[in-house]
Parts: C-alpha cells; sequence; structure tokens
C-alpha cells in the first residue's frame, strides 16, 4: 500500500511538471483547445449529416451512435492527458536521453507515462462528456448505481487500453529508434474507426478491432451494455477489464525484451 | 544515402535542370527512398476505404438510394474520392513545420529560392510518387474488387485538369496553415484542424449534398470542396456542359486567390520567425 501510494504521489508529481510547462505557452494552448474542438465538430457533423438523411444505421439511431461516439471520446481524452507520455520514446531513445531515466530512482514506465502531457485532451473529455450527457438523456437512459459505477470502471479501463497500446507500439523504438513513428500512428488511428458501431465495417475489420488492437473494448461493448442493446455479443461490455489486464500482459514482455534490447545512443 | 544517389544523378546530367526541376525530382527521390512510410500509407488508405465502403454499404443495403446516391455510384464516389485526397501526402506537410521547429528553416531562406514556389515544387514531386502508388493500388482495387465505373475520354480529361487544381488548392491550404505554424511552437495541432476541417468540408468523407443545407452553403463559398468534391464530381458526371466549366473556373479562382493570400501572409510570418530566433 505504502509502495502504491508513493508511486501515484511520484506520477502526480511529474505529471504536473509537465503540465506547468504546458500553461506556459498560452497561445498554444487555445490554439490546441480550438483545434481539438474543430476535430470533435467535424466527426459530430459527419453524424449528423449522415443521419440527417436516414432514421438508422443497422438498428442503430442517431443518439445511440453519438451515445457511443461520447463513450470512446472520453477515454480517448483521458489517455492524451494522463498517459500520453510514451510518444517522446522515439526522441529519447534516438537521443540517448533515456539514459538518465535508467539512472533514476523511479521505475521507468512510470517516468515514460508522464513524459508529455496533452492538453487537447481534456477539451476532448468535455466533449465527450457533453456528448455522452446530452445523447442519454435524449434517450431515457436511466442510471442506476451499478450504471454509474460500471461507466466510470469501463471509461479507466479505455483510457488503459489506448495509453497501453500506445506503450507497446511505442517500443518499437527500442529496436528502430530512427522510424518515422507511421506504424505508431496508423494503429492509434483505428480508434477513429473505434468511436462507431463497429459490426459496420464488415468480418476483417471488425476482427481486428476485437482481438488485434482490441479498441472495441473502449466505447463499442460497453456502450451496448449501457444502451441495453439486443445484441448477442453485448455480454462482452463487462469484460474491458480482463482486456485491459491481457493487453497490460502482452505490453510488459514487448517493454522487457525492448529494455534487454536497448543500447544507448552511444554519445 | 540520398545525397549519394543525387550525386550519382547529377553526374549522369550533362545540362543542369532549372532549379524548381530538381527540386522535384529530389522530392521524389526522397519519398522513394521512405518505402516504409509510403507502404504504411498505402496501408492506411486501404483501411479507411474498407472502412468507408462497408459503412455505405451497410447504410445502402437498408435504403437503396440517397440524394442521388446508389451503391455503385456510392463506391465510385468513396474510391476516387479517398484517391484524389490521398495525392498530398501528410508525411510533406510535417517535414515543413519541422524545418520550422527545429531552425533548418533558415538554411531554406538563404537558399536562393523563391520559399513558396520551392515547397510547391517539392510537394509535386512527393505527390507524383504517392499518385503513382497510391493512384494504381486504388486505381485496381476499385476497378477489379469494387465496381466502380469509368468516364468517358472526354469527361477524364477534364478530370485529370481539375485533380491538377484541386492539389495546388490543397496544396495552398496546408502552406497556409504552415505560415501559421511560425507563429506557435505547438503546430500539431494547427495540422490536426486542418485535416479534420478539409476532410469534411472538402468532401473526403461524405458527398457535399448530405450537409444539412446551412453548412452546405459555407461549404459552397470555402475553398475546400474545390480539392477534392470538384474533380470528383465531375468524374461522376454531375456536373456537364456550362456547370463544368464554371466548376473549373472556380477553382482557378481559388488557386489565384489562395497564391496571393500565402504571398501576402509570408511577410509578418518572417518577421515573427526572426523574433522567435530560429
Amino acid at each position: 500500500m505504502h509502495y502504491f501510494l508513493r508511486h501515484t504521489r511520484l506520477y502526480v508529481k511529474l505529471l504536473f511538471l509537465h503540465l506547468r510547462s504546458h500553461l506556459e505557452y498560452n497561445l498554444d494552448f487555445l490554439i490546441g483547445a480550438l483545434s481539438s474542438l474543430l476535430g470533435q465538430a467535424a466527426s459530430l457533423i459527419f453524424i449528423w449529416a449522415v443521419f440527417s438523411r436516414i432514421p438508422k444505421v443497422q438498428g442503430w439511431t442517431i443518439w445511440e451512435v453519438a451515445f457511443l461516439y461520447g463513450m470512446a471520446t472520453i477515454p480517448r481524452g483521458m489517455a492524451e492527458v494522463f498517459m500520453n507520455g510514451s510518444w517522446a520514446m522515439r526522441r529519447l531513445v534516438s537521443s540517448g536521453d533515456f539514459d538518465r531515466l535508467l539512472l533514476r530512482p523511479v521505475p521507468i514506465i512510470l517516468q515514460i507515462v508522464t513524459q508529455r502531457f496533452n492538453v487537447t485532451g481534456l477539451t476532448d473529455i468535455a466533449v465527450g462528456a457533453s456528448v455522452l450527457g446530452v445523447s442519454a438523456s435524449h434517450l431515457g437512459i436511466s442510471w442506476n448505481l451499478i450504471d454509474c459505477v460500471f461507466l466510470l470502471v469501463v471509461l479507466v479501463c479505455g483510457m488503459g487500453i489506448i495509453g497501453v497500446v500506445n506503450i507497446a507500439t511505442n517500443s518499437l523504438a527500442f529496436w528502430h529508434p530512427d522510424d518515422t513513428g507511421a506504424f505508431q500512428v496508423f494503429v492509434v488511428r483505428f480508434m477513429n474507426l473505434a468511436q462507431y458501431p463497429v459490426t459496420i465495417y464488415g468480418q476483417v475489420l471488425q476482427i481486428f478491432l476485437c482481438w488485434i488492437v482490441p479498441y472495441a473494448f473502449v466505447g463499442y461493448f460497453p456502450a451496448l451494455v449501457l444502451l441495453r442493446k439486443n445484441i448477442d455479443h453485448a455480454w462482452l461490455g463487462w469484460f474491458s477489464p480482463v482486456v485491459l489486464i491481457g493487453v497490460s500482459l502482452i505490453t510488459s514482455l514487448i517493454w522487457r525484451r525492448g529494455l534487454r534490447h536497448y543500447e544507448s545512443a552511444g554519445h | 544515402m540520398l545525397s549519394q544517389t543525387s550525386l550519382q544523378i547529377a553526374k549522369i546530367r550533362p545540362v543542369p535542370l532549372p532549379k524548381y526541376a530538381s527540386l522535384v525530382l529530389a522530392s521524389m527521390e526522397r519519398a522513394i527512398a521512405y518505402r516504409k512510410s509510403t507502404l504504411l500509407n498505402l496501408a492506411a488508405n486501404a483501411v479507411w476505404i474498407t472502412a468507408l465502403y462497408y459503412f455505405w454499404s451497410a447504410i445502402l443495403s437498408e435504403y437503396t438510394i440517397i440524394d442521388g446516391y446508389d451503391w455503385t455510384k456510392m463506391q465510385t464516389y468513396v474510391v476516387v474520392s479517398y484517391g484524389v485526397n490521398a495525392l498530398f501526402s501528410l508525411q510533406f506537410e510535417l517535414q515543413m513545420f519541422r524545418a520550422i521547429r527545429n531552425g533548418e528553416i533558415a538554411l531554406d531562406l538563404i537558399r536562393p529560392y523563391d520559399y513558396q514556389t520551392s515547397h510547391l515544387a517539392k510537394a509535386t514531386g512527393a505527390a507524383l510518387v504517392d499518385g503513382v502508388f497510391v493512384g494504381a493500388t486504388i486505381a485496381s482495387v476499385g476497378v477489379f474488387i469494387m465496381d466502380i465505373y469509368l468516364p468517358a475520354p472526354g469527361t477524364a480529361a477534364v478530370f485529370l485538369v481539375s485533380i491538377v487544381l484541386g492539389f495546388l488548392i490543397k496544396f495552398l491550404i496546408s502552406y497556409i496553415t504552415g505560415l501559421f505554424c511560425f507563429w506557435t511552437v505547438s503546430s500539431m495541432g494547427l495540422v490536426r484542424t486542418r485535416i479534420a476541417v478539409t476532410n469534411l468540408l472538402s468532401g473526403a468523407l461524405i458527398p457535399i449534398e448530405f450537409f444539412p443545407s446551412g453548412l452546405q452553403s459555407i461549404a459552397e463559398f470555402s475553398p475546400f470542396p474545390a480539392a477534392v468534391y470538384t474533380p470528383v464530381s465531375i468524374y461522376l458526371g454531375n456536373l456537364a456542359g456550362g456547370d463544368l466549366w464554371t466548376a473549373i473556373g472556380v477553382q482557378v479562382i481559388w488557386v489565384i486567390a489562395l497564391w496571393y493570400v500565402a504571398r501576402l501572409l509570408w511577410k509578418p510570418a518572417v518577421r515573427v520567425l526572426v523574433v522567435q530566433g530560429g
């Protein structure tokens, strides 16, 4: 317990350090927030434009799709705020700065995760929460205690899945520090698809989103539970925590192999 | 590696190319050298086309025809709009931003090139390589796997002209975004906004007819549809006779207008850059 508390404190401290350096640039904060708002607006307008022509897509109404969109967007924002640091891996490894992290008496993964703090994540969280709230009230969802706890748990698990997958892909830096990072971006962009009902995309992409990069467990499956959708696989919504644990185990294997492979940049 | 090939080419070539043409060539070599990124780009394109394909297939199997788009026409829209949109890779845009951030731009400013024209030359090189790779894949997927239709020869010729104009508009939009990056240190936000707005308003995600009417008129008075939606509409045969030439004329006007807007922004942008110290 003491161990856990100490590291939580460290995590918060390190994260705030990066937040402070961020807030130094007021204009950038504004541009970031504005850009994330516009990006969200574009996606929402896309949903609106599609549903202004048709009442339902595969049994999904506009408010159900919006609900799912909100449920997937909040953890996305949370991951950008709380677990965004792995994107600094390439720079750290190729410049040799990674050595410094190895010397400090703080777990390396904690230092990596707190390397970056993306303020635009805050706008994503706000937009996601508003969309979720508005669509829930339109759908007349009555929240009982279990629903609320479930929502909180799956949001945190969703953040975990996104963040841990990013750590796994960015561990590639141990082997190829000079890559452009295109692969990491390629993987994370699948989250754009997982913000909508994944059954729409056809077999191959569905299998990919459920079992290879399991982004479907971020928003889609949990949303089925809260929407009380009568779909066979709705029960999978309860398994987000299990998926998070699985992804974490695989990632820790990759991470350890990577650390063993790491040789300093040599300057 | 890269400079070596350039040197070899320089040796083989007895007469020096005009300076911007050699920039186009260098940028093409660069794009070919980064084969892995190009392949990943291709994979990403494949994913997006597949996703959009199934998305519209799900909708149109329920509703058969929306706003004049049946399944064949929608498939054609998805494939052609994605192909046109893919002509300008993100990779290049980020290179431009990186040069601003790490100070490489100081060198760019010393070189005896016009900054705007030299960027156009580099973008053209990258687009030519992307065009061959992405265009060939998308065209073969579209024709052999999907069920898209081909335009009449006359339409095809106008379509090609319209693509070139659309490419120029897209280049200028991102170049102007690039100039705005002179004012800020974190350009990713700007790039993201640019991509989100362009994708939506240019019709790369969804035909502009589908927009609610308010948004449709906003889009029509912006340069974005001229980048993607116009060439695709020409391909689909939505525009004919007078409308066709008006659309091309609008594209030409946007190219000229944006070119001079970029020129106007250049001076204040450089002044800010000097204050930042490169």
